[in-house]
């Protein structure tokens, strides 16, 4: 495990990233970087590049152009430095069915070098941050949907990522579990991490985000925190903010 | 390598879990074997031993009464009708003999009754047999003649084949066959779920972006599927064995016994079989990890795999029959799936060709090398994963 980031020390930066899929430009020069103790959400609708962004961030695909470094790793050179400073939860997100909670933290965990007593004390904490409590010996197709939501999470933070990539994560959610998960991301944050909130729920991203890019149609429209997006397109919300920036660049 | 170990031992726990899978893969074959491959014979025995005890009404028509009274001994019985293709058709009789001139005509529906009725010709064949003997017999004794005109010489066959192949019978050129098949069943048990089955839970992605290579998470995929492929077949072949031995068991002494065959393998043949079976398992494996990836959803990977499954059952369907020709061409052991049927034929016959078994080994293995590579390409590969 890395030590921990400085505040303020930039630990996601992505240059230039363009994408696309035949003819089909998913991103069209892409460029943010998210800093230590710092939630950034990439917004836009379905379809604006989003988890295009997020999947060359986990190194799951590769860019046409442009780069990206995660925690002062380049993705291209080195993805399974860049893999082992990460987590990755996303709404479409499952489990393996017939591994209990246990089974499945441990599974993972041992990817990042976490074994015995180190990996007993990693549950421990992932339960206590997390009240996962009962689903850690249920397996997975006896748990609640919001039970399934929190091993998720678990999974993904077992190993203490400094960078944590959330893609639609609240999808699907109950309030209790939608909650919980936005309560998580601010503590993690306070832990000195890097969160990449992605979603296209605003009022979501509203409450939760440090700063915000707008993301639409592969372009990236605006970057900066809620307060100077409102201030800059004249609005009373971030939601009519994105819609007025989306119309500027139609326009 | 630890991390294709755990990612194995993933899955081979997962799997173990379905119930439905153990219970379709490793206990229905055990279960089933014996009945599939044993039932038909065991109960075509018992069918041949209760129609040669029991009395059939055969019709007869202008018969000599020596011959009437040989069909009795056949356990026959001759019922006098006037319309013998009709008295068959409307089943008075089970079949019907008629002299017309210097020949016998039997009646009968063989073709639509091949087993019931099939056995009733043969007796009647049996009694005509011994009639024209009888004949024959004492026309040569009018002419002075003995019976050593007809029969000049004495024919005495030999059969040099080794004892394994001789004792085989049809269990032995089954074997190949299932072994084959129950090896892809298992192994297609693991991979569509661990491919397919993956990426439609959302699982794949989460995995993929873990710090492992994808040659160790395929190879790890690929170690669970050998391990179930290995299973499906010890289960199929303990099945067979089985039946094998309870039919013998059941059926002793009689013709059908002897259908069945025997399996003996030494030491060495053992240990030619488990080599050539593994590799078989290794590179089916890969082969369905490469297609399974292909697939968005379960449902979608067994459309693919199925034409698979009918593109590697053909050869051995051709070499069931066909392997007597070829078991010497030692090309042939250099052609995937096929190499594997003659390899394992020429154990089980107990005729081992050391070249034959290594060119087949040499090019299996390295047909695991592609596929594995192949299968460990798919998973890095963007266009196959997020396909759409």
């Amino acid at each position: 495990m890395a030590p921990p980031a400085e505040v303020g020390q930039t630990l996601v930066e992505a240059s230039g990233l363009r994408k696309s899929y035949g003819k089909t430009a998913a991103l069209r020069g892409v460029s943010f970087a998210v800093g230590a103790g710092e939630v950034f959400g990439l917004l836009g609708p379905n379809g604006a590049g989003k988890t295009t962004t997020l999947r060359i961030l986990a190194t799951l695909i590769r860019p046409d152009a442009g780069g990206a470094q995660v925690a002062g790793y380049d993705v291209a050179a080195s993805p399974l430095a860049v893999r082992a400073h990460l987590g990755i939860v996303n709404g479409g997100m499952g489990l393996y069915e017939r591994l209990t909670g246990r089974e499945i933290l441990t599974f993972f965990a041992r990817f990042y070098g976490l074994e015995g007593d180190e990996l007993a004390e990693r549950i421990a904490w992932v339960d206590e941050t997390l009240g996962i409590g009962p689903a850690l010996d249920r397996q997975v197709r006896e748990m609640s949907s919001g039970m399934i939501q929190k091993v998720i999470v678990a999974r993904a933070i077992i190993h203490k990522p400094q960078v944590l990539l959330l893609d639609e994560a609240t999808r699907g959610l109950d309030v209790f579990a939608r909650r919980a998960l936005l309560d998580f991301v601010g503590n993690y944050r306070e832990q000195g991490k890097a969160v990449v909130y992605s979603t296209h729920v605003l009022p979501e991203a509203e409450e939760v985000c440090d700063r915000v890019g707008f993301l639409h149609e592969g372009r990236m429209l605006f970057i900066g925190t809620i307060d100077e997006a409102i201030e800059r397109y004249d609005t009373d919300s971030l939601e009519r903010a994105f819609i007025a920036a989306a119309k500027e660049v139609r326009a | 390598m630890k991390a294709a170990w755990w990612v194995a031992l993933k899955e081979i726990v997962s799997t173990w879990r379905d119930r439905r899978t153990i219970r379709n893969v490793l206990l229905l074959p055990l279960l089933l074997m014996p009945l599939f491959m044993y039932g038909p014979t065991a109960f075509l025995g018992k069918m041949e031993e209760s129609s040669k005890a029991s009395v059939q009404k055969v019709g007869v028509c202008d018969l000599p009464p020596q011959l009437t009274k040989l069909l009795e001994k056949y356990r026959l019985e001759p019922v006098e009708v006037a319309d013998a293709p009709r008295a068959v058709s409307e089943e008075q009789v089970d079949a019907a003999l008629c002299r017309q001139g210097d020949k016998y005509v039997i009646y009968s529906e063989e073709a639509a009754k091949p087993i019931k009725v099939g056995f009733v010709v043969a007796k009647v064949r049996q009694a005509l047999d011994a009639y024209e003997q009888r004949l024959v017999a004492a026309r040569l004794r009018q002419a002075g003649l003995s019976d050593e005109v007809l029969h000049p010489f004495v024919v005495k066959e030999e059969d040099l084949s080794p004892k394994q192949a001789k004792s085989a019978g049809v269990l032995g050129g089954m074997t190949p066959y299932f072994l084959m098949l129950f090896i892809m069943m298992g192994a297609m048990t693991v991979v569509i779920d661990a491919t397919a089955g993956e990426k439609e839970k959302g699982t794949l992605e989460v995995l993929l972006a873990a710090p492992v290579s994808h040659l160790q998470i395929a190879a790890g995929k690929l170690l669970a599927g050998l391990v179930y492929a290995i299973m499906t077949s010890v289960s199929g072949l303990v099945g067979i064995l089985l039946g094998a031995y309870y039919t013998a068991k059941f059926t002793k002494g009689s013709e059908m016994a002897q259908i069945g065959g025997s399996i003996n393998l030494g030491p060495a043949g053992l240990g030619y079989l488990l080599v050539t079976a593994l590799l078989y398992a290794a590179m089916i494996t890969a082969l369905l990890l490469a297609v399974g990836l292909y697939a968005r959803s379960y449902k979608e990977a067994q459309t693919y795999i199925s034409p698979l499954y009918m593109v590697l059952i053909l050869p051995m369907l051709v070499l069931m029959f066909a392997a007597d020709y070829l078991q010497n061409a030692l090309w042939l052991y250099a052609v995937p799936v096929f190499n594997v049927y003659l390899a394992i034929d020429q154990v089980i016959k107990g005729q081992v060709q050391p070249l034959a078994q290594l060119v087949c080994w040499a090019t299996t293995a390295l047909a695991v090398l592609l596929t594995l590579y192949w299968a460990a390409r798919n998973f890095s590969s963007e266009s196959v994963l997020f396909r759409n």
